[in-house]
């Protein structure tokens, strides 16, 4: 899943959840969030992935990020949601990761 | 058309008169009726008038002339003079006559449209016809001649002269009243027709004995305007006046006795020899110089053997001597007496009327054939009666009224009565069409006869017929004259019987003729119910008792007629009638509407609509009530749903209704049904469905001449365009329909209208009318006891006095118009005057008790929710629930402060900021010693905003601050957050996730350890170095995932140092949706700020706040300084510098 502008309180947020729990519920277990296109990713996104992870891990799927921009990629390193969210700065790779 | 008036003379013919020889044409006739009249004497002046009056006719400048005299002054001779002149301009080969000639009557005063009637079937032959087929070919032929032969003026045409209507043309659907205006529509459109072919001479005589049809007729038609190439002659007796304001091309031409010179001059034109001065003297003084008398006279001179007296200057010497006969009477008894063998035919003849035919006289007659026909002849030769056609055939005509009256009343009173009778049992035994085209005429003779029991069966025939053609003044004539009778025989049950048959129809066409509220119309009905009671017919009694309240009803005398649908439901309830249950129930159901009952309403209305609602049954009931209940009772269930809190059901339920009044195809019951609809529409709020129904009823009412729905038409159009805002069309509108809604005599629903009224002029902030308008409102409401729109005239009222400015005034109105719609169950009058009661408790600062009032209200409704008035309560409760909202944010934000420590000094001193965003974030701030050496700082960030972010954002600080933390040493950071992770868990926690940083400083060593979970890092401003010290953390976002380890770090702090923990509420800033500032940026910031020392804090919010654009953030800012003191240990300074 592409994502694009910025993910904060609000619209955005919401938007970012909704969606991903639609893939959940639609069965998807395998994600892949691009965020190379995101400049900024404030805590309510933050809340929004971390809202995501276990409902996902329940179901055996996982989530994964690619290409974060710097500012997304701070925001995971404050958070240590690279701990728990696998990075990736290729598309490919993390498309093979899961098989 | 060639309704070319061939009987346009003397000669007409009234329905009693025998069929026309074909073989005279129009011309012929005209002519030798001339030829017959006396000559004219002393009217040249009015000839020469009369003369001009058509020339400027024929140039097209129409023309109307009253000619006004007495009886016997020559009115008509003037006007046979006038044909004369016109009928000498036709030219060679012209068929059509160009003189159309009604008369009018003294024994068809009261059947509608007689002169018309009478001139078109005579000149149309119908009776030389036997087949209506044939007779409706002959309309048809004439009417195309003048390109008016369409199937719908056809209808009109063979209604008006009585004629079936064939296959294949259009039926008549049109009520009375509508087809009584279309038949005067056809009626002027063939005049018009005629006079565009050739000028023509339109001539009515005897007006005096009119009928009121033909009246209004001739009013319309006077009225409309100047006529082209018509020249209209009115006669009349002085003592009738016209209804009809004088008009520029009107002339009156009042006919003056002769003077004694033209008396003279008339003797000698009219007697053989010339007379002595004398016998002149006696002639002008005894005649008073009236022609008639004075021809009649004349002829007597010139041939006193009509007196038995022999003949020549003797005689007329004698006269002197013995004088003249006296009166007209005797004179003209005089001659007859003198002239026939038989006085019988004379007098027959004058009993039958002025115009009789001969078939009809000879029915009637004792006297042979050869005798009556040897009789009349004399009677003609002695020009006392003017023949057309030969015996059998033939038609006569009184040469004046004043004979045949003389003649008539010269009979003594049993003979008169003899002849009546036989009359009238001729007519109804050998004239069965006559019988049912006139019953008036057989009443006529049957009551002269004696014979009250048969006259009064044929006046309530004859008033009943006029009733079925709208003739309502004729109706009223009949009825009433029937009703003497019957009021004159002795009392018994069948006289009550029959004095019922007649009040019901006479009480419908008074309301028609006179109004609603006419005052003939109750005693009417006070006396019918009177009747009822006393013989019991069921129906009949039933048809009283709804008559009699639906005179109260349209009164408004709502207390009255609740006890009389209570009366009629028990009557009924002893009968096994669905069909009178039916109409009883709705008695009882429109009772309790109107009173303010709205859940009896609906339980009678539904009650009917269930159980005894039948198509065939409310069909039949219709012709006695005029509306079909099945629709009816809907109409009034789906309003009093309204006011029960179902608007939906109501919508659906009016809808269905407007469809089966569709479906019944009665005009009257589609106006009531749509009349009800914009009524549930305007109640609704639904501004432009309530006009478009109103457009619909108005449209109808203009053609059926419904003056009632067209007058609620008006108001609901009015009231539509009031509810979309167009006060300018709105409110003149609305007066124009109230003005005409009263003058129909009603005060049904007034309270409503008025209400509108009242309402349209709040919104033009014409309060004084607005007073007046609701005061009346309220007046009547509370005389007539007509309560359903009681509730909203008060809350109108309290809106008045807010607007007025007067609070106290407006919650008192308020508060009744709550009550009132309480009482009534009136969920709907009762939520939007909580609404208004809302709205200024909402400006009186009082929003928690309007919100807890109106959600009371609101919370009733289970549907209904797009109507407009709960589409506004929802948004009032919003605005009110923000309101509360912003109240409980205002103490978040005051609770979320008051758990910060005030700012300290001391070894470490301490300040903040903490601003919270526009929503509320879920930043806290807070720091205590722990023991005397240990100074626990720290900051939490709970993800999210609003009270529940908040909240527990306070409660985690809390914990803190407490200690509270079992089993963890409080000055140690890393125990701590791994404690707190596991203590907030998000799954407990609404899912929340939060950042901490928690740091504590010993001051006896200046460590400061601190450890962080998700937060960014603090910064330490250090004196004596430039670049800011970063004091990050490695530990996972907490309340994610348990048992984490949040590994602490440590740094000795240099006294002087500055410590700066803050939220990503300073950093993370947007503006247009940018990012305009990061943390980089910001530590940037903090490092240059804090070399120059000063008020770094303030300056920090002031930069966040420029950069975001706005003085409100879009989350919370919170941000603690901490400044290490020199002290003992640690002597440096904490200046930044």
């Amino acid at each position: 899943m592409d994502l694009r502008g910025n993910i904060g309180l609000g619209a955005a947020s919401l938007t970012l959840r909704r969606t991903i729990h639609d893939l959940i519920d639609s069965g998807r277990t395998k994600i892949i969030l691009n965020f190379s296109q995101v400049e900024l990713m404030d805590s309510a996104g933050v809340g929004e992935l971390i809202s995501a992870y276990l409902p996902m891990k329940t179901k055996g799927g996982e989530i994964k990020f690619l290409n974060p921009t710097k500012n997304v990629h701070r925001v995971m390193q404050i958070t240590q949601l690279d701990k728990v969210f696998k990075v990736y700065t290729d598309e490919q790779v993390a498309i093979q990761s899961f098989s | 058309m060639t309704f070319e008036g061939k009987e346009s003379s003397r000669y007409s013919k009234s329905p009693l008169s025998g069929p026309v020889p074909e073989t005279r044409g129009a011309v012929d006739d005209e002519k030798s009726a001339i030829a017959r009249v006396a000559p004219l004497t002393g009217r040249d002046t009015e000839v020469n008038l009369l003369k001009d009056r058509w020339e400027q006719a024929n140039e097209g400048m129409g023309q109307v002339v009253l000619l006004i005299g007495e009886a016997g002054l020559g009115k008509s001779r003037l006007v046979h003079t006038l044909k004369e002149h016109v009928l000498g301009q036709m030219v060679e080969g012209e068929v059509d006559s160009p003189v159309i000639e009604w008369r009018c009557s003294p024994h068809f005063q009261n059947t509608g449209l007689h002169p018309a009637i009478d001139f078109y079937q005579r000149a149309l032959d119908f009776d030389l016809e036997k087949s209506a087929e044939a007779q409706f070919d002959r309309l048809f032929s004439r009417l195309e001649a003048y390109d008016l032969a369409r199937p719908e003026t056809l209808s009109l045409w063979a209604s008006l002269l009585g004629l079936p209507i064939p296959d294949g043309f259009p039926p008549l659907s049109l009520s009375p009243t509508r087809l009584r205006e279309e038949t005067f529509r056809i009626m002027r459109e063939w005049l018009h027709t005629r006079a565009f072919r050739r000028p023509i001479l339109f001539i009515v005589e005897d007006l005096h004995w009119v009928d009121a049809s033909t009246l209004e007729f001739l009013a319309q038609f006077l009225t409309e305007g100047l006529h082209d190439r018509i020249l209209t002659v009115l006669t009349f007796r002085p003592e009738f006046k016209t209804p009809w304001p004088a008009v520029a091309h009107q002339t009156s031409l009042a006919l003056n006795r002769l003077t004694r010179r033209q008396v003279g001059e008339l003797l000698a034109k009219s007697a053989v020899a010339s007379l002595p001065q004398k016998l002149i003297d006696q002639i002008h003084e005894r005649t008073g110089g009236v022609p008639l008398f004075i021809e009649e006279l004349a002829r007597l001179v010139r041939e006193p053997r009509q007196l038995n007296r022999g003949g020549g200057e003797n005689t007329r010497c004698e006269l002197l001597d013995h004088g003249l006969p006296g009166t007209l009477r005797d004179l003209v008894v005089a001659r007859v007496d003198g002239m026939t063998s038989n006085p019988e035919v004379a007098q027959l003849a004058a009993t039958l009327g002025n115009e009789f035919a001969y078939e009809v006289l000879a029915a009637v007659t004792t006297v042979s054939e050869a005798t009556l026909q040897v009789e009349l002849a004399t009677l003609v030769r002695s020009e006392i009666l003017y023949q057309k056609g030969i015996p059998p055939r033939s038609t006569y005509m009184f040469k004046h009224a004043l004979l045949e009256g003389a003649l008539h009343d010269a009979l003594a009173a049993e003979k008169r009565q003899q002849f009546h009778r036989q009359i009238a049992d001729a007519l109804e035994s050998r004239f069965p069409d006559t019988a049912q085209a006139l019953p008036e005429l057989l009443a006529h003779h049957f009551t002269e006869a004696g014979m009250v029991e048969r006259g009064i069966s044929y006046w309530l025939k004859a008033g009943l017929r006029c009733l079925e053609r709208s003739a309502n003044v004729e109706a009223i004539g009949h009825l009433t004259k029937g009703l003497a009778l019957v009021r004159a025989l002795p009392e018994s049950p069948e006289r009550d019987a029959q004095e019922l048959q007649f009040l019901n129809p006479l009480g419908t066409t008074y309301i028609a003729a006179r109004g609603y509220a006419s005052r003939e119309v109750g005693p009417v009905f006070i006396r019918a119910r009177e009747l009822a009671e006393r013989i019991g017919q069921p129906a009949q009694r039933f048809v009283v008792m709804r008559g009699n309240f639906a005179w109260h009803v349209v009164r408004g005398d709502f207390k009255l007629c609740e006890d009389l649908a209570t009366e009629a439901l028990q009557f009924v309830g002893t009968l096994n009638d669905p069909g009178m249950m039916m109409e009883a129930l709705f008695l009882q159901g429109l009772t309790k509407f109107y009173r303010g009952d709205f859940a009896g309403a609906r339980d009678h209305c539904s009650l009917a609509v269930a159980d005894f609602d039948d198509r065939n049954r409310t069909k039949f009931w219709a012709t006695h009530t005029g509306e079909d209940s099945g629709a009816t009772h809907r109409c009034y269930l789906a309003l009093a749903l309204w006011h029960l809190g179902y608007p939906d059901g109501a919508l659906q339920l009016s809808r269905e209704t407007i469809a089966l009044a569709r479906t019944i195809g009665h005009p009257f019951t589609m106006e009531y049904a749509l009349h009800h609809a914009s009524w549930l529409r305007q109640h609704c709020q639904l501004g432009e469905e309530a006009q478009a129904g109103a457009v619909e009823q108005i449209e109808i009412a203009t053609e059926q001449r419904f003056d009632f729905w067209h007058a609620t038409g008006t108001l609901y159009r009015a009231g539509g365009l009031l509810l979309q805002g167009n006060l300018g069309e709105g409110l003149p509108l609305l007066c124009s329909g109230l003005e005409s809604y009263r003058a129909t005599g009603a005060e049904l629903g007034l309270p409503y209208y008025l209400s509108l009224l009242g309402d349209g002029y709040i919104r033009a902030g014409r309060f004084e009318d607005a007073h007046r308008a609701l005061a009346e409102a309220l007046d009547i409401a509370d005389k007539n006891d007509d309560r359903f729109q009681e509730a909203e005239l008060y809350r109108l009222l309290g809106e008045l006095h807010l607007a007025e400015t007067d609070d106290q005034g407006a919650e008192d109105c308020f508060r009744k118009a709550i009550e009132i719609a309480r009482r009534q169950q009136s969920r709907a009058w009762e939520l939007r005057a909580t609404m208004s009661l809302a709205r200024l408790w909402q400006r009186q600062d009082c929003g928690n008790e309007a919100r807890d009032a109106l959600a009371a209200v609101y919370g009733t409704y289970t549907e209904g929710f797009t109507m407009p008035d709960l589409v506004e309560a929802k948004a009032l409760l919003e605005t009110l629930g923000n309101e509360r909202m912003r109240d409980d944010f205002a103490a978040g934000v005051e609770y979320v402060l008051g758990c910060i420590p005030p700012p300290m000094d001391g070894p470490v001193s301490i300040d903040w900021r903490y601003v919270p965003s526009s929503n509320l974030g879920g930043d806290s701030i807070g720091y205590h010693w722990i023991d005397d050496d240990h100074l626990a700082l720290h900051l939490i960030d709970v993800m999210g905003h609003g009270l529940d972010s908040a909240l527990l954002s306070v409660t985690i600080t809390n914990v803190l601050r407490s200690g509270s933390l079992m089993g963890t040493d409080m000055r140690r950071p890393d125990q701590v957050l791994a404690k707190l992770n596991d203590a907030f868990p998000s799954s407990r926690h609404g899912q929340k996730f939060f950042t901490a940083w928690y740091g504590v400083y010993n001051r006896s060593s200046g460590l400061l350890t601190w450890s962080g979970g998700g937060h960014h890092p603090s910064i330490l401003l250090s004196p004596g170095t430039r670049d800011p010290i970063l004091l990050p953390s490695s530990g996972m976002v907490m309340g994610f995932m348990s048992e984490q380890e949040y590994p602490a770090k440590s740094y000795v702090v240099a006294a002087g140092a500055r410590l700066l923990i803050f939220s990503d509420g300073v950093f993370e800033i947007l503006r247009d949706g940018e990012a305009v500032w990061d943390m980089d940026a910001c530590i940037e910031y903090i490092a240059k700020q804090g070399l120059r020392g000063g008020a770094l804090m303030d300056e920090l919010l002031a930069h966040v706040r420029t950069l975001h654009g706005s003085h409100e953030l879009a989350d919370d800012f919170s941000i603690l300084e901490a400044c290490f003191r020199l002290d003992a240990q640690n002597p440096n300074p904490c200046d930044g510098g």
